[in-house]
């Protein structure tokens, strides 16, 4: 379990420690505030609970509605329907993703499929939330009300798959936005759908001494699983409106609060907090209840609350992906091209599916995949009455490791060379010297932890003794993202305040969820402050996001909090030096530039007996305190990217089908560790994530009807600490990006290459590859029985 | 004269009128949080299934959101308040930051039913061995997965109160 703790490639006072998250006492003594805790109805004493009709049906459409025994049903304040014209009046919603603009109608959207209507009158997936909506004085009026709304349906057949939707008696979900029955309309001028191209796949094809060919599948069947469900407490009172919520972003909220309600931005105050982990769920457009328990609110003229149950908290699932992906490869181990065709299955509504079957690939190709020649990609996706597919960590990336790593292991045992060498010869980025130092770093480190010169061939294993049969695997992947990947996501605002007792006020506005990028700040700030001797238990993180009072927050996506906001503090540091110079030089009778700061101390340069302490600055006359904020631009400078290796250990029992993983390794190159036990703690905790997905998660449809039969957590499996085996994170520092840190985001990557390794393990022990998740014993015994 | 439901709370008496203050179909969870603002207590599933809403009842590890709080009559209830930074569990998740587990906790919203949880396994077993404390707190999702951080902090607890620390 205990892995040795890195080595610093630079000493730094606080940044890069092991220590306690700056919040750990408040966390575990429960005392921080979760959405549900600063809504309490003694908080709003007129609040009223709202809730929307979910639809038990996967495809169908409201034909008649009576709401007129829940609108006289005492206690009910408010009833939104469908025909509303008020509702039906508001510009429809698509999902927006905080990385590629901030809004569903922001200019600069990427996702452009407007899709989604706020309360609509028909239903494309089961749990689809549409129809009516209710506000009421306690939740249990709520569900009583929208029981009793009489509804007259028209039903239409539901289907789950992309083979499915294109067939004649297939409902065309959104014909404007397709090519084709329920074929999505994708981002470019496509021919035979190929997206992307270079080099020449075609010849890469036709001189290969290997090739090999997978058909993968992943996603569709996980959620993201969290204990803090989704909601809101919205007041839309006169001109103004107030929300609370625990979604993870206030600016994005307060923005899509303006674009659909037509309410000026200086009157919407939106509040977060600490959030439940999020795992990258919540991005606006998807999330149309906001705009529904506004209207709600309006009418009755209350606040209104609203909270997922744990049924409506499966609202979206990592995207369904499908890669048919052959490789190419010469005898000496070069791997030449691959020609791929991703497939999206999209639920009834639109997910980043682009992400998935298009940009992953583009992108990769500068990234992991950028040694590789010959590319080519054809890309496609359909609307079906699943669950909608949306972001969940690791979007992409976990999905095209599966087939890449699956099939280059392949590739090495065809031509009898170990994986290990495979992937160091043939992946790393369009910017670095090759092979990848970094790559070849985190291998090495990752190799030695696992005991991969144990490793076995697959035959070898298979033809050994017992019914416990043990294997080895290994996935590789880049970290995501540096800070010159990160413009998009644009300025970064921090400021710092010094108090009259040199205590610290950090405002680096973010919501804490988990990812800890608010401990790497308080680190950063006390080492960027080390003149005015601040420790990190002089730092006070401000946890709360207010748009009415606060900066522009700071979205904790892509992991990148732990170190952008870090950077932009040198420069906060440098400006509350200047102010401490400007206020001294009166007091020592110099101009500030002859003074300096140090050890709390404001000196005359070359006469450091020339001083006053800092404190001695802020009592003087007014006790303002110092204060300094900084909007940083990202720094754009190119530096290429690191990378992570995952090993996983497992055996399998071939007479229970049982799939026990004894041991996983991961060895991450993150440039700068910001905070090592934090670090630490990600890569940990995104293997429980892995290891989930690899094999016991996963929604199961009732075909017929289109119902997702487990949305609860009783009966989805999530890893809890009887199924969580041996874990050794191991970080590294070998790749540097520019800026005072240099570093890279961790916490998403963490989960990239868990799956795949498993599964290269898996083959390893008993000789079957899978190619849908979760790799459950039946589908293990089945396996092994066909194979005789 | 007015039904009461009457128990103790982190040492403290609290008397409710049934019907009035409480409803008998009123969950334990719901009492704690809403009417007595200990919201330490979390609630997620609501079904038994994530071990958020853990409290002692008697000493004695309950989920508080799949009882009712009429169950409750007479009990003596320990929710996660009753702990300051000097308890020996609460100051082991606080403090875990050892090379190779990580942290007990990330989001924090799993850690104080699991705070719970160990105290309640502490109490019958003081020295646990690993695999009694993975058992004990398996019935508690951290979608975080700290469980490396968590297990350890409970070890390290049970050696804290066997060295005779505070609160034990």
């Amino acid at each position: 379990m205990k892995a040795a703790a890195y080595r610093p490639r630079t000493e730094r006072k606080y940044v890069g420690s092991y220590s306690p998250k700056i919040d750990a006492a408040e966390k575990t003594l429960g005392k921080v505030r979760f959405f549900q805790d600063v809504t309490l109805n003694g908080m709003f004493p007129n609040t009223v609970y709202g809730g929307i009709l979910q639809s038990p049906y996967a495809n169908a459409s409201i034909a008649r509605m009576d709401t007129g025994k829940a609108e006289a049903l005492p206690g009910v304040r408010a009833v939104l329907r469908y025909d509303d014209p008020e509702i039906r009046a508001l510009k429809p919603t698509t999902h927006s993703w905080t990385d590629t603009a901030i809004t569903p109608l922001h200019r600069d959207t990427l996702p452009r499929f407007f899709d989604r209507v706020f309360l609509p009158g028909s239903a494309k997936w089961l749990g689809d939330q549409m129809g009516v909506a209710v506000a009421a004085d306690t939740p249990e009026l709520v569900r009583e009300a929208l029981a009793l709304v009489e509804i007259e349906w028209e039903l239409r057949p539901a289907f789950l798959e992309a083979e499915e939707a294109v067939l004649p008696g297939a409902t065309d979900l959104h014909p404007g936005l397709c090519d084709s029955k329920n074929k999505i309309r994708l981002h470019g001028d496509f021919v035979d759908d190929v997206s992307f191209e270079k080099g020449d796949v075609d010849r890469a094809r036709a001189e290969a001494d290997v090739a090999v060919h997978v058909d993968k599948v992943y996603g569709g069947n996980a959620s993201h699983g969290t204990l803090d469900f989704r909601g809101c407490l919205i007041h839309w009172d006169g001109g103004r409106i107030d929300c609370w919520t625990n979604q993870y972003y206030t600016d994005q909220t307060r923005m899509y609060l303006h674009e659909y309600l037509d309410v000026p931005i200086n009157r919407i105050r939106v509040v977060n907090g600490h959030c439940g982990a999020h795992m990258g769920k919540w991005n606006m457009g998807e999330d149309g209840y906001y705009i529904v328990m506004a209207f709600l609110s309006k009418r009755s003229g209350r606040p209104v609350k609203y909270r997922m149950d744990v049924h409506e908290e499966f609202h979206d699932t990592r995207n369904y992906t499908r890669f048919e992906m052959d490789m190419f490869a010469k005898s000496d181990g070069t791997i030449t091209g691959m020609d791929i065709v991703g497939t999206g299955t999209l639920g009834g509504y639109y997910g980043p599916i682009e992400y998935n079957v298009q940009f992953i690939v583009e992108e990769s190709a500068g990234r992991v995949l950028a040694p590789i020649d010959s590319l080519r990609l054809r890309s496609r996706a359909y609307f079906t009455n699943r669950m909608p597919g949306g972001v969940m960590r690791g979007i992409g990336n976990l999905q095209l490791c599966w087939p890449v790593f699956q099939a280059s292991d392949m590739v090495a045992e065809a031509l009898g060379m170990d994986p290990v060498d495979i992937i160091k010869k043939n992946f790393g980025d369009a910017w670095s010297p090759r092979p990848n130092a970094s790559l070849a770093a985190v291998l090495d480190r990752g190799a030695e932890l696992i005991g991969w010169e144990q490793r076995r061939s697959a035959a070898d294993n298979a033809a050994g003794g017992g019914y416990r049969k043990r294997g080895l695997g290994v996935a590789a992947w880049n970290q995501w993202h540096a800070e010159w990947q990160e413009n998009a996501r644009g300025r970064v605002e921090v400021a710092f305040r010094i108090n009259p007792d040199m205590s610290v006020t950090l405002i680096s506005p973010t919501c804490e969820t988990g990812a800890g990028g608010n401990s790497a700040c308080v680190l950063a700030c006390a080492e960027s402050l080390s003149f005015l001797n601040v420790t990190p238990d002089d730092v006070h993180w401000v946890p709360v996001n207010d748009s009415d009072t606060g900066l522009r927050d700071c979205p904790p996506t892509d992991s990148v909090v732990s170190f952008l906001m870090p950077e932009a503090m040198p420069e906060c540091a440098e400006k509350i030096k200047d102010e401490f110079r400007r206020r001294a030089a009166l007091m020592l009778g110099a101009d500030p530039s002859e003074l300096d700061v140090d050890d709390a101390k404001v000196f005359v340069k070359g006469d450091p007996s020339r001083s006053v302490s800092c404190w001695s600055v802020m009592m003087d006359v007014d006790c303002v305190p110092v204060y300094a904020h900084v909007t940083r631009d990202n720094n754009k400078t190119v530096t290429g990217i690191s990378f992570g290796a995952w090993f996983a250990d497992v055996e399998v029992d071939v007479e229970t089908g049982e799939i026990d993983v004894r041991h996983v390794v991961l060895a991450n190159d993150v440039g700068q560790v910001m905070h090592a036990s934090g670090a630490e703690s990600q890569q940990l905790g995104a293997q429980a994530l892995g290891i989930g997905e690899a094999l016991t998660e996963d929604l199961v449809y009732d075909r017929r009807t289109g119902a997702a039969l487990n949305r609860n957590y009783l009966d989805y499996k999530m890893l809890t600490s009887a199924d969580y085996p041996e874990v050794s994170p191991c970080l590294l520092e070998v790749w540097r990006g520019a800026g005072e840190y240099g570093a890279i985001g961790l916490a998403e990557s963490a989960t990239a290459g868990t799956t795949t390794a498993i599964a290269n393990a898996v083959y390893n022990a008993i000789g079957i590859r899978f190619d849908t998740l979760p790799i459950t014993p039946k589908k293990v015994l089945d396996a092994l029985a066909s194979r005789g | 004269m007015d039904e009461r439901l009457s128990f103790t709370v982190n040492g403290q008496g609290v008397s409710l009128v049934l019907g009035k203050d409480v409803e008998a179909s009123d969950r334990l969870s719901s009492v704690l949080r809403d009417r007595l603002g200990l919201t330490g207590v979390r609630v997620a599933c609501e079904q038994g299934a994530c071990g958020a809403c853990t409290v002692l009842l008697d000493g004695r590890s309950v989920l508080s959101c799949m009882m009712f709080a009429a169950d409750a009559q007479g009990c003596d209830i320990t929710t996660i308040e009753a702990y300051g930074r000097d308890d020996p569990v609460a100051a082991s998740f606080i403090e875990m930051a050892e090379p190779g587990y990580g942290t007990a906790m990330q989001c924090g919203f799993c850690t104080p039913g699991f705070v719970m949880e160990a105290h309640g396994l502490l109490r019958e077993n003081p020295d646990p061995t690993r695999e009694e404390i993975r058992d004990a707190v398996s019935g508690h999702i951290c979608r975080c997965g700290c469980y490396h951080g968590i297990i350890r902090a409970v070890e390290n607890a049970a050696a804290r109160m066997g060295e005779g620390g505070a609160g034990a």
